[in-house]
């Protein structure tokens, strides 16, 4: 077996222990000229949001905590080692799925159109990446999503 | 091939087509190359020909009733009053907002036809604005074309007097035909007949029973299912390229009721719908 990364463990131990509360965002009418960040987040939250609805309460739980452990470190400046986007797709798919095994390798197989088409619209100078590296721009981006679908799903 | 995207009529359960637009325009990575609007569906297809489908999913589940509609608390009466029953400053607000004179710029570059249909009351037919038309008139259709007859005014442009696209064309496929479309994505917000279920709610004739928002808005939705389910059938029975998107069942929710949580649900819905009739 493949050792994992320290920050997955890391993220995972974080996870299963407690950490960081989860921050919802408030419910507003989008900017009508919206930033890359702000594309690709609701590009994300579709198919998080909706794969999500079929997660039972544990594992919306897990995927609440890692969404919560990955918004602290993308919080902060510069970005934690966890505001990675790969350490939090394979954070995510190492998440358990006790009663419905799909649920986050569907939401982690549709991050490569989101990103897809994210890119094709904003060429790299004019994202508002505030000069971060690419990966942790879009974790950045993909967090905030992952946060909205578990604050849609929790509290409708 | 000619692409078409084709996105019919009703209100806050237009949510449902975002979903399936998000599905096409993203996961399949499938561009139209014409989208034609009705209602709801004239809102969304602006931002489907932009592309911007970000944008568009989080506008349909943020958006509230008041975003949309002055809702007056005198029902009935109001329409006696004003000739209607619903303010639509909110939702002409809304349309000067987001369909910018830069947004039909990039409709026109990305070669993408655009057409938002009204129905003229005087002529009797539907009429269609484009890319090609003035921001103002453009506007106008869009805001013209979700106006419901009796809840919503009726909107003057050019001399005439426009409802509500869907009063004839719920779910604008000929006109893609008509413009050449030889594969059409249609999305239509009631389910087919068969998984359309009674409802409970009695019709009675009585004082106070708020007839335009009860039996007015059955009357209009029955006539406009129908119309949505024949223009499926036809076009299907005439070899027409089509591939129908509606929910799995009758989707829950009043289609003048803008409630985020709801329509972020629709939203899911059509998104996994499609996901399910286009893998």
């Amino acid at each position: 077996m493949r050792a994992l990364p320290t920050s997955i463990l890391a993220l995972g131990l974080l996870a299963a222990c407690g950490g960081p509360e989860l921050s919802c965002p408030e419910p507003a009418l989008p900017s009508p000229t919206p930033t890359y960040v702000d594309t690709l987040e609701s590009l994300v939250l579709v198919p998080a949001r909706a794969n999500l609805r079929d997660a039972s309460t544990a594992e919306v739980d897990s995927f609440a905590s890692l969404t919560a452990q990955t918004q602290a470190a993308c919080g902060e400046s510069p970005p934690g080692g966890a505001c990675d986007l790969t350490t939090l797709r394979a954070a995510l798919v190492a998440l358990p799925t006790p009663d419905h095994p799909g649920v986050f390798t569907g939401i982690e197989a549709s991050l490569d159109a989101a990103i897809a088409s994210a890119h094709a619209d904003f060429a790299p100078a004019d994202r508002d990446c505030a000069g971060q590296p690419e990966a942790a721009c879009d974790a950045r981006a993909i967090t905030g999503a992952f946060a909205r679908a578990v604050c849609g799903v929790r509290n409708p | 091939m000619t692409i078409a995207f084709v996105l019919g009529g009703g209100g806050s359960l237009g949510a449902f087509s975002v979903g399936v637009a998000r599905w096409l325009l993203v996961d399949k990575a499938i561009q139209p190359d014409i989208v034609t609007g009705t209602s709801t569906g004239a809102i969304a297809s602006v931002l489907v020909a932009t592309g911007e489908i970000g944008l568009l999913s989080d506008l349909y589940t943020n958006v509230t009733t008041q975003d949309v509609l002055h809702q007056s608390f005198l029902g009935d009466l109001d329409v006696v009053i004003h000739g209607y029953s619903n303010s639509v400053d909110p939702l002409k607000n809304l349309i000067d907002t987001y369909l910018t004179e830069d947004r039909r710029q990039k409709i026109i570059n990305k070669g993408v036809k655009l057409q938002i249909a009204a129905t003229n009351l005087q002529k009797g037919i539907v009429e269609y604005a484009d890319e090609t038309s003035n921001l103002d008139r453009l506007r106008k259709f869009v805001l013209a074309s979700s106006c419901q007859p009796a809840l919503m005014p009726t909107i003057s442009i050019g001399g005439y007097e426009y409802l509500d696209g869907g009063i004839m064309q719920m779910l604008p496929i000929q006109r893609a035909l008509d413009l050449g479309a030889t594969k059409i994505y249609a999305s239509a917000t009631s389910a087919a007949a068969a998984n359309r279920p009674p409802i409970t709610r009695h019709f009675p004739n009585a004082p106070g029973t708020d007839v335009f928002n009860y039996t007015l808005r059955r009357a209009v939705l029955l006539m406009t299912d129908q119309m949505t389910d024949d223009t499926i059938a036809l076009q299907l029975e005439r070899g027409v390229d089509l591939t129908a998107f509606r929910p799995a069942s009758t989707q829950i929710g009043d289609p003048l009721q803008f409630d985020p949580s709801l329509m972020a649900a629709m939203v899911d819905h059509g998104y996994l719908r499609a996901q399910q009739i286009l893998p």
